[in-house]
């Protein structure tokens, strides 16, 4: 693959390495750069990359794992991380039924809250809008987690949601 | 709009659904929870919308194309312009070997050539030497003055082309 195909099949697939990473890390400086990295990281496979069969899910599946890869490099990520693992928190957040809140960003913050398996299946079906064979394949998890996932994820929104959307 | 929504939420419905429920979200002003989920697809959507700056392209690209080594076009282009001139070279040593076997020894002018008899040629006397080698000087200062004209005539036809094509 020579730049000019690099930049018509890969190049495009960016905007969603970009919003994975910030889902994951939470900051846009340092999801930019894990972009560059991994999109740098994926040239320097070129010869191999017409070779791969799902190049989406592949692009995806190497930036969840630089994702994680810096999570675990630092002190806090890990801890993020660790948490991420664990049980979500369907507590309402301590301002949900302040008013003067951006609702948006309340919805942010609670997802940011979902378990990381749950955040992320929950993140390619509900905004990148993909298959659940799709976010299976990106994930590298069966289609019966995936879907346990996506449901628990709902749950747990659905549960959350009259707290942080404004009243009628 | 309810069935389609207890769907999302058991996470049964397909992408055409999810869509349909968008589109009636957006399109109905319903009950209290109806606009909780409205409010819910507005933050989906408005996070499928973030995206990079715009020169991040240029400037991945600029380190992608730098570190990308194309083949060596100089020594390719050298390559074929030895095969050229070796091509040339052989043609013109073909076409004299041709022309060489096409004129035998024992061709009409080459027996002609060689029954020349050189000494009915040669001067007799010192005087006849002396008007044949005077004639030859006067012969060659003749056409030396012809071609300084020819000469100076094409520098004049050059520097007006010159003038055209400047």
């Amino acid at each position: 693959m020579n730049p000019t195909e690099f930049k018509q099949t890969v190049l495009p697939l960016k905007d969603k390495m970009f919003r994975l990473a910030l889902r994951m890390l939470n900051k846009r400086e340092e999801a930019e750069d894990l972009v560059q990295e991994a999109l740098i990281k994926l040239w320097q496979q070129h010869e191999r990359l017409g070779e791969v069969q799902n190049l989406e899910a592949w692009v995806i599946r190497l930036t969840k794992n630089q994702c994680i890869d810096k999570l675990r490099g630092t002190k806090n990520g890990h801890k993020e991380w660790k948490d991420g693992l664990d049980q979500a928190d369907s507590s309402p957040l301590p301002d949900a039924k302040t008013e003067s809140a951006d609702t948006m960003h309340k919805l942010q913050k609670l997802m940011e809250r979902l378990p990381e398996n749950q955040r992320l299946v929950m993140h390619l079906r509900d905004i990148e809008g993909m298959s659940y064979q799709e976010v299976a394949d990106s994930l590298d998890l069966p289609l019966a987690q995936v879907k346990i996932n996506l449901f628990r994820a709902r749950q747990a929104m659905k549960n959350i949601l009259s707290f942080v959307t404004p009243q009628a | 709009m309810q069935s389609l929504l207890d769907k999302y939420f058991a996470g049964e419905s397909s992408l055409q659904e999810e869509a349909q429920l968008k589109q009636l979200l957006q399109d109905k002003q319903g009950s209290a929870a109806q606009q909780q989920y409205q409010a819910w697809f507005q933050f989906l959507d408005q996070e499928a919308e973030i995206q990079l700056d715009d020169d991040f392209d240029a400037k991945i690209m600029q380190k992608i194309e730098a570190s990308f080594a194309p083949a060596p076009v100089v020594r390719k282009l050298q390559t074929a312009w030895i095969l050229r001139i070796a091509a040339v070279f052989a043609l013109l040593v073909a076409g004299l070997w041709w022309m060489m076997r096409s004129t035998p020894l024992d061709h009409p002018l080459v027996a002609e050539a060689k029954v020349i008899d050189w000494s009915k040629y040669e001067p007799k006397t010192a005087e006849e030497a002396y008007q044949i080698t005077r004639n030859a000087f006067r012969r060659v200062a003749t056409e030396l003055n012809e071609g300084t004209e020819i000469a100076s005539e094409s520098v004049g036809k050059m520097e007006e082309m010159g003038r055209m094509f400047k």
